[in-house]
């Protein structure tokens, strides 16, 4: 892969030319002075003009360069979260590892709103999409385009860790099942629980959020067992009212935790399906003619002709307009005129 | 040795070099496909290259100052006007030019005057001025590069660079063989030598030191080998060529009725879509085995996809629907392609035909192949053109046979309604006084091992009647490589660098009047074997636009060996 730089070689020509230009100028215009004021004139216009919405940027340009930011800081996090579940994988669960747990919980939380904010950020450049020219409009599309992929790509990536992760975890879990007696009487209900548990997984990617549910539907379910205890106990060896009014309130706060939980759970349904639904569209469009440089060029050019002849059309028809104005105004006049003579002849 | 790869390194490094911030592209014409055929519209967008524009066509005049603008052209005049009419009233904020080919240094002067503003901050040649095809094939996209059998002035200059910048982007200082007797191969030969000594500090490599053979440039000449374009092809990227033809990578299907409005046009490439680039040497039956498999796994991933019951379901379903989408399209495209070719095949009756014509290109029986040409003409369910095509062979192989009875052919297509003038054209285009070498495997006492091998295949029989032919390349470049004495046939133009009977390593072929896919097919199997070859031609011809190509070289010419024929069919107009 051999290549020439031709760079100095046109600095230096580029340089000998407008050394030669001004010389040319000088012996042209006499005095220094004019040609100054001529260039401050110049220069002025120039001002004026990059002042002038002319060329002036598109709103969204901060936006971009904001999604690119955040889109930059989520890669970094990916790959700790990576190194974290690789550790935690490795260690054998003791509670100790604790820490680390609540520390990838707070990173995948992290990851997933920086997510959602780049999302924001291009709905954000998406809403001015018809803004400025056609050029423009087309810039605005393509960097649309370009974000929806690069966070299609994070979004995945992150997703397949989460998973992967999950996986592992699950299935050591199951291998360590059989060990501990306390999850030998778990009720036929834990089916149910391990399905709420990966519902949480889902929107909240933090596996240790997870274990913590599952503490707290343990804790939950050997209460109820407690519970279902106690009413099979003689009356003698039963809990107090207070203890009772205890446990209720106890519950209560449970199923309000949980009524929250599941709304936010609806809620992040919600902003993933919108998600998802613009990434399918970008899938599909790779491999097309959609998603060739040529195909897009030729489809410009085709819309500016198209746009060209739409014009001459238009003219055409003001033109014949401006006929017809022409020929009924002036009917007008002779009609006036003609009623005129006939008054001013009786 | 992948001019894919290259060419994407190349302009990998366009986009690394200016930098980070949004840019915008500038083409012409020719490199806009170049460009295409190497990325993918949203990998340029990952490269937060943003818009793309023709430097050549109608243009709006809205200033994007906070833009940069790399210029990626070939170094013609025109381009350069435009170029300096773009830089004296600049659009973008800053310019990165760059030239697909070696740029004269007044062009850099002129250019260097018109930049008033000093907008430009790079000048850089970089040698992408080919159109990669495959790993292993290049095309220089002249449909017709010859005028009375000699070369077009512009087909030839873009010849000559083509090939340059073949070299220049592998790195190659060759030695140059072409192929004697032939003066197109000649003249390019020479130019290309003139330009490899006029830009000798750019063709500095070191890589002879370790006593390895110098590499090859091998230019031949369509006209030794007329037969690969004609015969129908089955592996699977000919195939498509032959019967929907592929420009740039792209398969218009806009002709056919029943293709789903977002499958009119399609995109082949071997390095975008997988299936394809994995089974694209696959002949037909392999690939329709593949696809039933392919299919299967879409089925039942499909029914996966269906079943969206618990969250987990839903879970699973949103982490693989964007594969499942992707690989719905493959499916489907793949599909709507075979679909069309065999429906092709069977109603042009293709099967029997093809059999025909291998039979007539590997094996001589004169009188049988007549009776069975024959037949074939009278069947209706054959096209005109695949007559036409069989009569061409024929009359390619018998032109000096005692009994050949080409003018009787031609007067029954005519009572078809079919197009003599082609016949004689392709005679007189590639006849046996244009040929050299055996292509035909005529009789002779140097082809002793060749005939005692094809008396085996004879005895063994062919493994398949539809593909027997190899191309003559194939033949050509293995006697290169096991180092036979190439003077004779293919002086070298170069030759204080060749090497005393040692084989090259590395061989660029380069066929003036276009290659073929078989041609590639065969480059990719001598590859897979651990040679190093890379085919490039100034067009990738199917059957329809070799045909064209030889009436356009052949246009207004007196002919001299197809008198008789001539005199033939002139008279039987008068009747």
């Amino acid at each position: 892969m051999s290549s020439r730089n031709l760079s100095e070689v046109f600095n230096i020509m580029r340089n000998n030319a407008s050394k030669n230009r001004n010389l040319y100028s000088d012996d042209r215009n006499g005095t220094d002075a004019e040609l100054l004021l001529k260039r401050s004139i110049h220069d002025a216009e120039e001002g004026l003009e990059l002042r002038d919405d002319y060329g002036a940027q598109p709103a969204w340009i901060d936006k971009l360069e904001e999604a690119q930011y955040t889109m930059s800081k989520i890669k970094p996090k990916l790959d700790e979260l990576g190194s974290l579940q690789a550790r935690s994988l490795l260690r054998p669960a003791f509670d100790e590892s604790q820490e680390d747990e609540v520390e990838m919980e707070k990173l995948s939380q992290e990851i997933a709103k920086l997510i959602t904010s780049t999302h924001r950020h291009v709905q954000c450049i998406r809403y001015s999409l018809g803004e400025g020219g056609k050029l423009q409009q087309r810039l605005t599309a393509n960097v649309v385009t370009y974000i929806m992929l690069s966070l299609q790509e994070l979004t995945l990536k992150f997703r397949y860790s989460q998973n992967s992760y999950l996986k592992q975890l699950n299935s050591r879990e199951e291998r360590s099942q059989k060990f501990f007696d306390d999850f030998a009487n778990v009720p036929p209900g834990g089916e149910r629980d391990n399905y709420v548990d990966s519902f949480d997984n889902f929107l909240q990617p933090a596996s240790t959020n997870r274990s913590n549910y599952f503490q707290d539907d343990d804790e939950d379910e050997a209460k109820q067992n407690e519970l279902d205890q106690h009413f099979q106990r003689p009356m003698a060896n039963r809990m107090t009212e207070q203890q009772l009014l205890l446990f209720e309130e106890e519950n209560t706060r449970l199923a309000l935790n949980r009524d929250e939980e599941v709304s936010k759970i609806v809620k992040s349904i919600y902003d993933l399906n919108d998600i998802f639904k613009d990434l399918g569209q970008m899938v599909q469009e790779q491999g097309t003619v959609l998603d060739r440089i040529d195909y897009s060029i030729e489809q410009t050019q085709t819309r500016v002709s198209e746009g060209v002849r739409q014009l001459q059309k238009a003219e055409m028809y003001q033109r014949k307009n401006r006929k017809m104005c022409a020929i009924l105004v002036l009917a007008g006049i002779t009609l006036f005129l003609l009623i005129l003579l006939i008054i001013t002849k009786l | 040795m992948n001019v894919i790869t290259s060419i994407k390194l190349y302009i990998e490094k366009m986009c690394s070099e200016s930098g980070p911030g949004m840019k915008t592209m500038l083409l012409d014409k020719e490199t806009t496909s170049i460009i295409s055929m190497a990325f993918a519209q949203s990998d340029m967008l990952q490269r937060e290259v943003f818009l793309f524009e023709r430097i050549d066509s109608g243009r709006s005049n809205e200033r994007m100052k906070y833009l940069k603008c790399i210029v990626f052209i070939r170094p013609t005049k025109q381009n350069v006007q435009l170029l300096a009419q773009e830089l004296r009233s600049p659009k973008y904020g800053s310019y990165f030019l760059y030239f697909s080919n070696i740029i004269p240094r007044t062009d850099i002067k002129f250019l260097a005057e018109c930049d008033e503003s000093e907008s430009v901050r790079e000048v850089k040649e970089l040698y992408a001025d080919y159109l990669a095809v495959n790993p292993n094939l290049f095309s220089l996209n002249i449909p017709t590069c010859m005028q009375r059998l000699n070369w077009l002035p512009d087909a030839l200059t873009r010849s000559v660079h083509g090939v340059v910048s073949v070299l220049l982007s592998l790195k190659l200082n060759p030695v140059i063989r072409y192929r004697s007797g032939s003066t197109v191969a000649q003249t390019l030969a020479k130019q290309i030598f003139e330009q490899i000594t006029k830009e000798s500090s750019l063709f500095d490599f070191r890589t002879h030191e370790n006593g390895a053979a110098p590499p090859l440039l091998l230019i031949l000449d369509r006209r030794d080998d007329p037969v690969t374009p004609l015969l129908h092809q089955w592996t699977y990227q000919a195939m498509v060529h032959e019967l929907l033809s592929i420009r740039n990578n792209r398969v218009d299907l806009s002709g056919i009725q029943g293709i789903p409005k977002d499958y009119k046009e399609l995109v082949l490439s071997g390095d975008q879509d997988e299936f394809y680039g994995k089974n694209m040497y696959a002949n037909f039956g392999e690939i329709g085995s593949t696809i039933k498999g392919l299919m299967e796994e879409f089925q039942r991933k499909a029914k996966d996809q269906k079943k969206v019951e618990s969250i987990a379901d839903m879970k699973n379903f949103i982490e693989t629907y964007p594969q499942f989408k992707k690989m719905s399209g493959t499916v489907q495209k793949h599909l709507c392609i075979m679909g069309e070719l065999s429906s092709l095949t069977t109603k042009r009756n293709l099967f029997e035909v093809s059999e025909l014509e291998q039979e007539i290109a590997c094996r001589a029986e004169h009188s049988q192949q007549l009776q069975r040409i024959k037949k074939i003409i009278g069947d209706e369910r054959t096209s005109i053109n695949d007559v036409i095509k069989l009569v061409a062979l024929y009359a390619l192989r018998y032109e000096r046979h005692a009994n050949c009875d080409t003018s009787g052919l031609l007067q029954m297509i005519k009572s078809r309604g079919g197009q003599t003038h082609i016949i004689p054209s392709l005679i007189e285009y590639a006849g046996t006084h244009m040929r050299q070498g055996e292509l035909f495997n005529l009789v002779r006492i140097a082809g002793a091992i060749k005939l005692t091998r094809n008396f085996i295949i004879g005895l063994k029989g062919v493994e398949n009647v539809f593909t027997q032919h190899t191309p003559l390349l194939k033949e050509t470049l293995e006697e290169v490589f096991k180092g036979r004495e190439l003077d004779s046939m293919y002086p070298a133009i170069n030759s204080e660098l060749v090497p005393f009977r040692r084989p090259p390593q590395e061989v660029v072929v380069f066929m003036v009047g276009g290659a073929t896919y078989e041609e590639a097919l065969a480059v990719h199997q001598l590859n897979n074997a651990g040679y190093r070859v890379i085919l490039g031609g100034t067009y990738i011809h199917n059957s329809t636009s070799f045909i064209d190509e030889v009436l356009a070289a052949t246009e207004n010419m007196q002919f001299k060996h197809t008198k008789s024929m001539l005199r033939h069919y002139a008279s039987s107009d008068n009747y």
